[in-house]
């Protein structure tokens, strides 16, 4: 019996490209709910805060209230801001560097054995060595500008960026790696074809730790010795009494650090809407 | 060597001879395949079926030049080959469709390799997405497809490599029954259109015997071949075939001969 090709084709399996058509009034509630939780929460803590340091008479210059910082940090904005651009660009330098150097490392590492064998070790002393016992000297070798904090800000978060990208390319699926050599693939193909998209994630993964230490990184380079940034600033300020501007400078150093994560995390999704929204779905599909 | 075999191995388009292949494993020895001979002419569908652990997919890595053989001789095309990666083309039992990759970019992956022109490439692909059953989801990514249209798509990615040979490893074998059973029918759809030498690996027998026009069967680990089956069935097929009576003795045959072979009783090899 003759059957024509179009009717043997397979009749469309429901997949799950079926449920792309969810209503678009779930997901603005959804996207509520997400920001609703810790807001509120912090909210909370926040009133709290609040309620403590009014009901115990608790003097300003031993913890100042929530409201008490807002108003320090709108007062004192030029200055606050003149050295949340310090901090961040100590942060970001270091970061860049940090980045660079950690997807050069872990690439060599990935491809050769012998590399990886003699260098993994070292990676892995140099983030034993006490970050604020080498600062000092860090001052004493190379001075006192912007080089020391962006030396301390590598050192901190080179390390996450190596270790991630290295097993990203390492947990690469073999199958996938032998289904590319069937087809015909050299060694240089499969490492860009393969070994890279699949590593991406796991790159993404490593410069969220990264981004949030790199602000961490900063303000500890900037205890060591500075005249300027948000890390010198609450240096500064306790010994003044002022604690009010030093707990304004913790709050911006907060809030940049979540604002760095949460740009990596909106790269991520751009770059990699393929991995986004695949675990989206396998979430949904598991009841996460 | 006999003048048979050497016409056969001239003619065929895959020819093994002799081959054998041992992994060392912990210092130890392990026999995989032993002294299989084996061939499938231009344009022949042969199935491959055992008992797990019995080789069969170790064949095809050889065939496909993912491994090399610890004994005998590849032919391809009456060419001696060694290591032939990249002479044909090989679908697995999982999908590997790379999850970066839309399905339109996955079935361009060979002729990528390949250094063919995208244009070129994307139009050769999108003219044949219809009779994958894949039109439409050209731009989705693989997890959003079911497991049936995956298949399908990896399938295409080995049709558009252009390799006049497909090796197939258990390609359905992920699949629901009913999937399955259109994806066969569907697969013979195929190869009469583009008559392709297709070897299959799988461990059902009624599948083996539904495609093929020859059915080996292999021993235990270490695989040899211990029955060679023609499927004297006419084309094309559907499966309504598989309740008639040619087809209930071949599976008697090969239901038994599997039998023995699952339960260690060990025969005279096949000659």
């Amino acid at each position: 019996m003759e059957v024509a090709p179009e009717a043997v084709t397979p009749p469309m399996e429901k997949g799950r490209a079926a449920r792309k058509d969810r209503s678009d009034a779930t997901r603005v509630q959804r996207l509520v709910l997400a920001w609703a939780r810790p807001v509120a929460a912090l909210a909370l803590l926040l009133g709290l805060w609040q309620g403590a340091v009014l009901l115990f008479e608790i003097p300003a210059w031993k913890l100042p209230a929530p409201y008490a910082v807002a108003k320090e940090l709108v007062a004192s904005r030029a200055l606050f801001l003149r050295h949340a651009w310090v901090t961040l660009g100590e942060a970001l330098i270091g970061f860049g560097v940090a980045f660079l150097l950690g997807v050069f490392l872990a690439t060599l590492m990935a491809f050769f054995r012998g590399f990886q064998r003699t260098v993994y070790p070292l990676v892995i002393a140099s983030q034993t060595i006490p970050v604020i016992v080498i600062s000092p000297l860090l001052l004493v070798w190379i001075g006192y500008g912007l080089a020391p904090k962006v030396v301390v800000v590598v050192l901190i978060t080179f390390f996450p960026i190596v270790v991630n990208v290295m097993d990203g390319l390492r947990s690469v699926d073999l199958d996938m790696v032998n289904m590319m050599r069937t087809l015909g693939a050299s060694r240089w193909q499969i490492f860009r074809k393969v070994q890279v998209p699949s590593a991406m994630p796991f790159l993404f993964s490593g410069t969220k730790v990264a981004v949030t230490f790199s602000v961490i990184g900063a303000v500890v380079g900037e205890w060591v010795g500075s005249s300027a940034g948000l890390g010198y600033l609450t240096r500064v300020s306790v010994p003044l009494f002022l604690t009010v501007r030093s707990f304004g400078a913790v709050f911006l150093l907060a809030l940049m650090g979540i604002l760095l994560f949460l740009t990596v995390v909106l790269l991520e999704r751009v770059a990699l809407p393929w991995h986004y929204r695949a675990r989206q779905s396998r979430e949904e599909e598991a009841g996460l | 060597m006999t003048t048979a075999t050497d016409d056969r191995i001239a003619s065929a388009k895959i020819a093994l001879h002799g081959i054998s292949k041992e992994f060392v494993y912990k210092g130890r020895t392990l026999p995989v395949l032993e002294s299989v001979d084996f061939y499938a002419q231009e344009g022949e569908v042969v199935s491959v079926i055992g008992p797990s652990g019995c080789g069969k997919s170790t064949l095809l890595n050889i065939i496909a030049g993912l491994e090399e053989p610890s004994g005998g001789t590849l032919w391809l095309n009456g060419v001696e080959a060694r290591r032939p990666l990249g002479q044909v083309g090989y679908m697995h039992q999982k999908d590997l469709l790379l999850p970066w990759r839309t399905v339109l970019d996955n079935t361009l992956l060979g002729l990528e390799v390949q250094g063919i022109a995208k244009v070129k490439a994307r139009s050769r692909a999108l003219e044949l997405m219809e009779r994958f059953g894949l039109k439409g989801f050209e731009r989705e990514y693989p997890y959003a497809l079911s497991g049936g249209m995956r298949q399908r798509a990896a399938f295409l990615r080995a049709v558009l490599t252009g390799k006049d040979v497909l090796l197939l490893d258990e390609p359905f074998g992920a699949l629901d029954a009913l999937t399955r059973a259109q994806m066969q029918e569907w697969l013979l759809e195929l190869w009469s259109a583009f008559r392709k030498t297709i070897v299959l690996v799988t461990h059902d027998v009624e599948e083996a015997l539904f495609l093929s026009d020859r059915v080996y069967l292999f021993s235990a680990r270490p695989g040899r071949v211990r029955l060679m089956l023609a499927v004297d069935l006419p084309r094309p097929r559907t499966h309504l075939v598989v309740t008639q009576e040619p087809f209930i003795t071949y599976k008697a045959q090969l239901l038994a001969a599997l039998g023995k072979e699952s339960t260690g009783v060990q025969e005279e090899p096949w000659r």
